[in-house]
């Protein structure tokens, strides 16, 4: 059966992740190629395809290519840095129909794959290996052809072997950060905390809040942290212990430690300035009931570890149990004072936790039982809000959302779609001031006006704080 | 020497400079001293061969003599010096009118109205009133000094073994048997009773193996923060030994009952006596020869209803005297100077508040306290801030700890927090008790009137002035810095919900606009952190160029504010996005208000044609809905504009333009 999206995943139908570089080696060199089982005959083939359409591309602009779209097959173009290629081999999804006089014809599903959110799932692959590994050039310069190769095939086959296509969407293009929301007060206090440390501990240089998996404050650069944040989320923190409970005997200090993780380097403590030289860091993880302190610490120093976790244990100790008690508290509270539904409501999209004031009860009702379905988007501090399980069952109508998104990306400013789709579901997609909003309603038999209503309704309740265009 | 060196700088109490002198004691002077106009007499000869006056108000310093009619049991003026009332016997207090001169004094004389009843002690309620306290009560007389007689007014029965009087707020402190302390409001014509301290029965009883109930030398009255306090010292408070003594502290209430509130806590045993300066308890203690602080307003172990005070700081000895006669250029002190500097000394007497008298050497002093060697006696510099915002004159002491030691990069953060925690709560305790003036007040009804918890008040006027806005200027401090302490400022006013002032978000935002630490600044603004405000806003369109999302942040807050509705369309105008704007004013409610000059204008100034057809054809439609007709009324100055449409489409209108195109066909 296809029927919505990507058939294929990478495994079953050949499609593959190659990792080229031309530079170095003779030209059109594998560095990786995904699944490994690919006969080498046929990694050349695909391999000077590629490279052949990338050149001849080079013709036409300035920009290099970014996909090439066949019948049967997709190849998404990614070039990180110069000489350095991810390219991504997509099946197109098909279906076999018999016509009526009994001929079987396969109708290619073209528009089922969307160049914007796989060249977004590139980016991530690299960025997530960089973070781990350091640059490319520079695994090459430092190490060797033939660590760098280890290094991919180490990193990228177990982030492959768990991604499935077939649910990329516009949320990869996001990649958007989960702010927890906060009274003013708390969110000072935790100001204050990371202030302290950076100015006790010279050798911290970013520090990360989270409390679960909601992100209070980052020290991070913007450009840095989406990825950090979701190696911290995904990797960094055992899912377990974000999800809380039952681990609630843990409390205390735990200590998880990376010694690997690569970052920009900066000067000073909150700069956006760098020199674009990355370097080796250290990340330790303290927990306290449910919030998480991530400290990035340079490894310049080899005595680093022992002596120095023992003194900055002696200070979470005596600073930051307190601090995480009153976030429970306090997150409880606010969870207490918006009802059932909290993960939806507890925060408007913003992480304004103070300016959003609690909500009329009706209008929670209203739109839980509209069963709507909402992604907000902000591209100046990447927050992303997405209703608690979003478009399950409607992986189309998901994967329509990314085209949307393209379409309001031609207009300058902002724009709207409203859309309703075969399955009788309506979906509105905003965009305005570099923030973008979508809601998708399974109401059979609305019309325009009253899905442009609810849509208000839901708008009034998520950016009543923020200027959004109407 | 050096340890003397620092002992001496440590050293917080001292003698005044210069004493009041007077004959010291011997067989044939006696002296006494008057509290309440703080004077001290010399008797000599039971006044046949003069009385000397002297006090702190020279003017009043005065000498006379009188009959020798026995020994002078107390002596005292009137408060307005006319009157004086010397008691020689326990049956009766004569008096001696001094208006105008000293000489013929003739006496009248007074008995206590109750003939059995001896007369302890007299206190003056005012200029012509006294009290006498006779062992069976209270009398109140009215005096008619140009009768030269007494009218008794009123009288309280009450069995009386001593009594204590303070002339600070005119409380009286009556001891009867059994342990009763019963304190009385002393005012003109009237004696309040105030409700008996709660003594613990314990304590009496264990006193009464000697004497029955309290010692007078064991109490004081005393004036703490505005409210009268008895302080009562108990040698062995405890069953188990080895304690030392305490000394208890009952606060004197109109209503209910006046139960032990605070309990110092000497740890030493043996002689002490009780001084107050500046709402400061100095607990003298003789055999150590040292004295120690106590501040009730400071934190202390509380248990139940009661809290336990320890020594503020080590008990230190008052700056010897010695030191201060050699530097006195009196040439015939000097010979006695080796016995005249002993503190502490057995002959020493102590009063209320800050005067100690040393009758064999004929000196009174006031006991001066200086807080600059407290500073380094307190290592703890919370519990110093909590101390110097009780002082009078803390504030400059205080603001110099904060530039000096607080605020400063290498001053630890936490500390840094909560000192401007301490010094914010009692900031709030200002406001409160201003904004409660501020208010109507309730003309009946108890209604609690608030008091602040400090003596002085810093506020972010004075750190702004005095700290903050010279942060720039330090070679010392980063802009990191900066963020940082104005990051705990902002974090202790909000706290204890104090509006913070624009300037201080000014410091803090321009700091982290200089540190490009906009990524914090942000996320300062998406918390709100800062306060929404219209020259805010502005201050983030100006950083559009340095930092792309100020743009969005500042619309943000406009549209918050909601008063700013035209700002915003104006910043769209000048971004050029007039369909943005246009589509802002509807949803507002505005579109039949705005000047369609302005739009057609800025919609023309882009070059953009349907940008400019859009708006055109907007306001076209607006003036059919108004005036019925799409025609640009006169007044509205649009004619340049409809010209540009014309030449632009080759048509008069928008709207029409179906129609108009049918109509031409």
């Amino acid at each position: 059966m296809s029927k919505c999206g990507l058939t294929c995943t990478l495994n079953r139908h050949g499609s593959g992740l190659y990792c080229r570089d031309r530079n170095h080696q003779r030209e059109g060199a594998v560095l990786y190629c995904y699944p490994s089982t690919t006969s080498e005959d046929r990694q050349l083939k695909q391999v000077g395809l590629c490279e052949a359409i990338i050149k001849f591309s080079e013709n036409f602009s300035t920009k290099p290519c970014e996909s090439l779209h066949t019948q049967k097959a997709r190849y998404i173009f990614f070039q990180p840095e110069p000489g350095y290629w991810f390219i991504l081999i997509l099946t197109v999804p098909s279906v076999v129909k018999s016509s009526q006089e009994g001929i079987q014809v396969t109708d290619y599903k073209n528009d089922d794959i969307q160049d914007n959110v796989f060249q977004s799932c590139l980016t991530r692959f690299y960025q997530r290996f960089i973070l781990l590994n350091g640059k490319l050039e520079e695994m090459i310069d430092n190490k060797g052809l033939q660590d760098l190769r280890d290094a991919l095939r180490k990193h990228l086959d177990k982030s492959l072997s768990k991604w499935d296509p077939n649910r990329a969407g516009i949320n990869d293009i996001f990649f958007g950060l989960k702010l927890l929301p906060l009274q003013r007060q708390m969110f000072l206090r935790v100001q204050c905390f990371v202030n302290n440390l950076l100015i006790t501990w010279g050798s911290v240089k970013h520090v990360l809040v989270l409390q679960g998996s909601k992100l209070i404050w980052s020290g991070v650069n913007q450009r840095d942290v989406q990825v950090l944040y979701d190696f911290v989320v995904r990797e960094g923190i055992p899912p377990d212990f974000l999800e809380g409970g039952k681990h609630e005997k843990f409390n205390g200090i735990v200590l998880t430690c990376f010694s690997f993780l690569t970052m920009p380097e900066v000067t000073g403590y909150n700069s956006d300035t760098e020199n674009g030289h990355r370097k080796h860091c250290n990340m330790l993880v303290y927990k306290e009931k449910q919030t998480y302190v991530v400290m990035l610490v340079y490894a310049d120093k080899s005595d680093f570890m022992r002596e120095f976790c023992n003194k900055i244990e002696d200070y979470m100790k005596q600073n930051l149990v307190q601090l995480a008690k009153d976030l429970v508290d306090e997150t409880k509270h606010s969870n207490e004072h918006s009802g059932g539904l909290q993960r939806i409501m507890s925060s408007g999209p913003f992480g304004l936790g103070s300016g959003i004031p609690a909500m009329p009860t009706s209008l929670i009702e209203n739109t839980a039982n509209n069963n709507v379905k909402y992604v907000y988007f902000n591209y100046l501090n990447l927050e992303e809000k997405v209703s608690p399980n979003c478009f399950q069952g409607q992986l189309e109508a998901y994967k329509l959302l990314a085209d949307l998104k393209d379409d309001l990306s031609k207009n300058d400013d902002h724009g709207e779609v409203v859309a309703k789709m075969e399955s009788d579901t309506w979906i509105v997609a905003k965009v305005s001031n570099r923030r973008e909003y979508y809601g998708m309603w399974s109401n059979k038999n609305a019309n325009i006006l009253e899905i442009d209503e609810e849509m208000r309704k839901l708008t009034d309740v998520h950016l009543k704080h923020i200027y959004f265009q109407d | 020497m050096d340890a003397e060196f620092t002992e001496e700088d440590s050293i917080y109490l001292n003698l005044c400079e210069k004493p009041i002198r007077f004959e010291p004691v011997s067989k044939a002077i006696s002296v006494f001293y008057d509290d309440a106009n703080q004077q001290v007499f010399a008797v000599r000869s039971g006044g046949a061969t003069g009385v000397v006056v002297k006090g702190p108000k020279v003017n009043l310093n005065c000498t006379f003599r009188m009959e020798d009619k026995g020994a002078v049991l107390s002596i005292k003026f009137s408060p307005d010096q006319k009157i004086l009332a010397v008691q020689r016997s326990s049956h009766s207090v004569e008096f001696l009118n001094f208006a105008g001169s000293t000489d013929n004094l003739l006496e009248y004389s007074q008995t206590s109205k109750n003939k059995n009843a001896s007369i302890l002690g007299f206190v003056w309620i005012s200029p012509l009133e006294i009290l006498f306290v006779t062992k069976l009560g209270l009398e109140l007389f009215q005096l008619y000094p140009d009768k030269r007689m007494l009218k008794y007014l009123r009288n309280v029965n009450f069995t009386v073994e001593w009594f204590l009087h303070s002339p600070e707020n005119n409380i009286l402190v009556v001891s009867s048997p059994g342990g009763i302390v019963q304190p009385f409001q002393l005012k003109p014509g009237n004696i309040y009773k105030f409700p008996k301290l709660d003594l613990d029965s314990a304590n009496v009883s264990r006193n009464s193996a000697g004497r029955q109930g309290i010692l007078e030398r064991d109490t004081s009255i005393v004036t703490l923060y505005n409210q009268t306090a008895v302080l009562i010292l108990r040698h062995k408070p405890r069953a188990t030994a080895g304690t030392g003594a305490e000394v208890d502290v009952y606060i004197l209430s109109k209503d209910g009952s006046t139960p032990k509130t605070h309990v110092l806590r000497l740890e030493t045993s043996g002689r002490f006596a009780i001084n107050v300066i500046d709402n400061v308890i100095i607990v003298h203690h003789q055999a150590s020869k040292t004295s120690m602080l106590f501040d009730i307003r400071l934190s202390g172990n509380v248990e139940g209803p009661v809290t336990y005070h320890h020594a503020v700081v080590v008990a230190m000895p008052i700056k010897s005297f010695k030191l201060k006669l050699l530097v006195a250029p009196s040439p015939s002190l000097s010979e006695s100077s080796e016995i005249s500097c002993e503190s502490y000394s057995s002959n020493w007497v102590v009063f209320q508040p800050n005067v100690i008298i040393d009758a064999k050497l004929g000196c009174l002093w006031f006991l001066e306290l200086s807080l600059e060697p407290i500073k380094k006696l307190i290592p703890d510099k919370i519990r110093l801030v909590e101390f110097l915002l009780q002082r009078k004159n803390g504030k400059l002491f205080l603001m110099k700890l904060l530039q000096n030691d607080v605020l400063t990069p290498d001053s630890d953060l936490a500390l840094v927090g909560g000192i401007l925690d301490k010094l914010n709560d009692n900031y709030r305790s200002f406001l409160n008790v201003e904004l409660q003036s501020q208010m109507a007040l309730p003309t009946s009804g108890k209604f609690e009137t608030l008091t602040t918890k400090g003596n002085i008040l810093i506020d972010q006027q004075d750190l702004y002035t005095h700290i903050f806005s010279n942060f720039p200027n330090c070679e010392n401090i980063t802009d990191q810095y900066i963020i940082f302490a104005l990051t705990e400022y902002i974090r202790s006013l909000i706290r204890y919900q104090i509006p913070v002032q624009h300037y201080i978000y000014e410091l803090i935002i321009n700091a982290m606009v200089r540190q490009k630490s906009f990524n914090q600044l942000h996320q300062f603004l998406q918390y709100q952190v800062v306060t929404d405000s219209k020259p805010l806003a502005c201050l983030l369109l100006s950083l559009e160029g340095v930092y792309p999302a100020a743009h969005q942040l500042a619309l943000d807050m406009l549209k918050r504010l909601s008063t700013a509705n035209e700002l915003i369309v104006e910043i769209l105008l000048n971004k050029q996005k007039i369909i943005s704007a246009v589509r802002f004013v509807q949803s507002c409610g505005r579109a039949d208000h705005v000047s369609a000059r302005k739009f057609l204008d800025a919609a023309m100034k882009t070059g953009d044609r349907l940008v400019f057809f859009s708006v055109f054809k907007f306001f076209e439609e607006r003036n059919l809905r108004l005036n019925g007709t799409p025609v640009f009324p006169p007044n509205e100055l649009c004619d340049i504009y409809i010209q540009h449409f014309i030449t632009t489409f080759g048509r008069t209108s928008a709207i029409t333009t179906i129609f108009g195109d049918k109509d031409g066909v």
